[in-house]
């Protein structure tokens, strides 16, 4: 029927960056801005599942202390199931793939995923420890033509890094790996989890980075391992470390009081995690499993999931009773239910680290003020004043 | 390059892409961009799919707009040209 007149073919929107869209970190702001932003947000609105994490694998050259993938004994998804995986996806909607582990590059069919990935359209970031690029697998990375090639930066010298990696001379070998990438136009950014093994060199890494040229970020969150252990106890940073490192940091923010109606993250919108063992998951720390490809199409499994049902419609501040009375939750950016899960199994729970973050936002924006406790660390100091302090 | 209608275009290599409700989004990693197309302009990326030639997709979209054959083709053929200067497309040439 013919009922329609056709317009110009133009470019209605011209180019924007899209670096910017990282896959959703627990700690991302958002903000609606621009005509892509704007289709971004009826994504989240639409349920389009738009942005993918896929785990191909969890084996890993490295140690790393915190490392919180927990390998099953059960089979990990093989190369054919991976792609039928990649070909379900694309009839959903999904358009942005973060490629990680693991280390992606233990497998050895990685470039036939990621290969297939391309040629179904995906734009692909990927995350590697970088130190099994060599020049051939440099070249085919960039070959993929990926957004980004997020690589772990663990200290500035062999030695820290080695401490926190459990392997050696990971830094010469990460360096190596990184420059590689650089010398055939790849974009590189550089991701430092800040721990008491490599917070002392956190300057030396930030002039790394500039002196590389590559963007960088470091973040203080330690999660739990996807078994529940405190497997990195240790060597998290004390709550008073994290504030400084916060306040140190100074990023600008803006200071905004939550009504019912807001979300502190858009797990369950329009992203997701994928196992290497099949597991559809809502985040990466969010591991309440969704269902498995091995049993049920990943249509049916995002759109009916119970956890995926209950994230869209009750993940806000109306449900979180803790976070909703809490005095400084205006400068509260970071809260992660997965974090919150993980500690006490409470979805709807605070989260300690959001609450360091919010303190320090508090203390940047009212220099000499000490900052009020929030509902969380006033329960815990309680419970330490009664039971004692394990640290 | 001159086109001609039995040219087959499609998506470049260097681009990813999907359509959402009629709206294409198409991102070009490597240079750090996202562009969108209008609804007909999204349709004709669609449309694109290796298979189908330039004269095919004119046809298609004269089944669907209301439109005569020279603006279709003469519309058509500036927006091929313009997804080809901006390497979001790249040629082969049909089966002799």
């Amino acid at each position: 029927m013919l009922t329609t007149t056709i317009p110009l073919f133009e470019t209605v929107n011209a180019t924007a960056p899209a670096t910017t869209r990282d896959f959703p970190a627990c700690d991302a702001e958002f903000s609606v801005g621009d005509a892509f932003d704007h289709l971004l947000g009826g994504f989240d609105q639409a349920h389009v599942p738009y942005m993918g994490l896929l785990e191909l694998t969890h084996k890993c050259n490295l140690d790393c202390v915190m490392c919180y993938n927990v390998p099953l004994a059960q089979p990990e998804l093989t190369t054919a199931e991976w792609l039928d995986v990649l070909e379900q996806m694309a009839e959903a909607g999904t358009l942005r793939l973060t490629l990680s582990g693991g280390e992606i590059l233990t497998r050895r069919d990685f470039f036939t995923i990621a290969g297939h990935a391309r040629t179904l359209d995906f734009a692909l970031d990927l995350k590697t420890n970088a130190t099994l690029i060599t020049p051939e697998s440099a070249d085919r990375i960039a070959a993929l033509q990926p957004v980004q090639v997020d690589i772990s930066l663990l200290g500035a010298s062999d030695s820290t890094f080695d401490a926190v990696a459990g392997s050696k001379n990971t830094f010469t070998r990460v360096l190596r790996g990184v420059q590689l990438l650089q010398a055939r136009g790849v974009a590189v950014k550089l991701n430092t989890l800040l721990l008491n093994l490599n917070v002392h060199e956190r300057s030396q890494m930030v002039d790394l980075a500039r002196t590389l040229g590559v963007e960088y970020k470091h973040v203080v969150k330690l999660s739990r391992s996807d078994d529940g252990q405190e497997k990195a106890g240790n060597t998290q940073l004390s709550t008073d470390a994290i504030t400084r490192v916060l306040e140190d940091n100074r990023a600008d923010f803006a200071v905004q009081a939550p009504t019912a109606e807001t979300r502190t993250c858009k797990v369950g919108l329009s992203s997701f995690l994928i196992s290497p063992y099949g597991e559809i998951y809502p985040c990466q720390e969010l591991r309440i499993s969704a269902g498995n490809l091995r049993r049920q199409s990943f249509g049916s499994i995002w759109r009916d999931a119970p956890i995926f049902q209950e994230l869209r419609s009750r993940h806000t501040y109306a449900n979180f009773p803790e976070c909703r009375v809490c005095p400084i939750n205006a400068y509260c950016v970071g809260r992660c239910s997965g974090l919150a899960w993980k500690r006490d199994g409470n979805l709807y729970g605070a989260d300690l680290t959001a609450c360091a973050q919010a303190q320090a936002h508090y203390q940047q924006r009212n220099p000499g003020q000490l900052a009020p406790l929030t509902p969380l660390q006033a329960k815990q100091r309680r419970h330490y004043s009664a039971n004692g302090n394990p640290a | 390059m001159t086109i001609e209608m039995s040219d087959i275009p499609i998506h470049h290599p260097v681009t990813a892409s999907r359509v959402f409700s009629g709206q294409a989004l198409v991102i070009t990693p490597a240079a750090n961009t996202v562009r969108m197309f209008n609804p007909t302009g999204s349709r004709i990326w669609k449309l694109v799919d290796g298979r189908r030639s330039v004269g095919e997709i004119i046809q298609t979209l004269m089944a669907e707009y209301t439109v005569d054959t020279e603006q279709a083709t003469r519309t058509s053929l500036e927006f091929f040209a313009m997804l080809e200067e901006k390497q979001l497309i790249h040629w082969k040439k049909a089966p002799v």
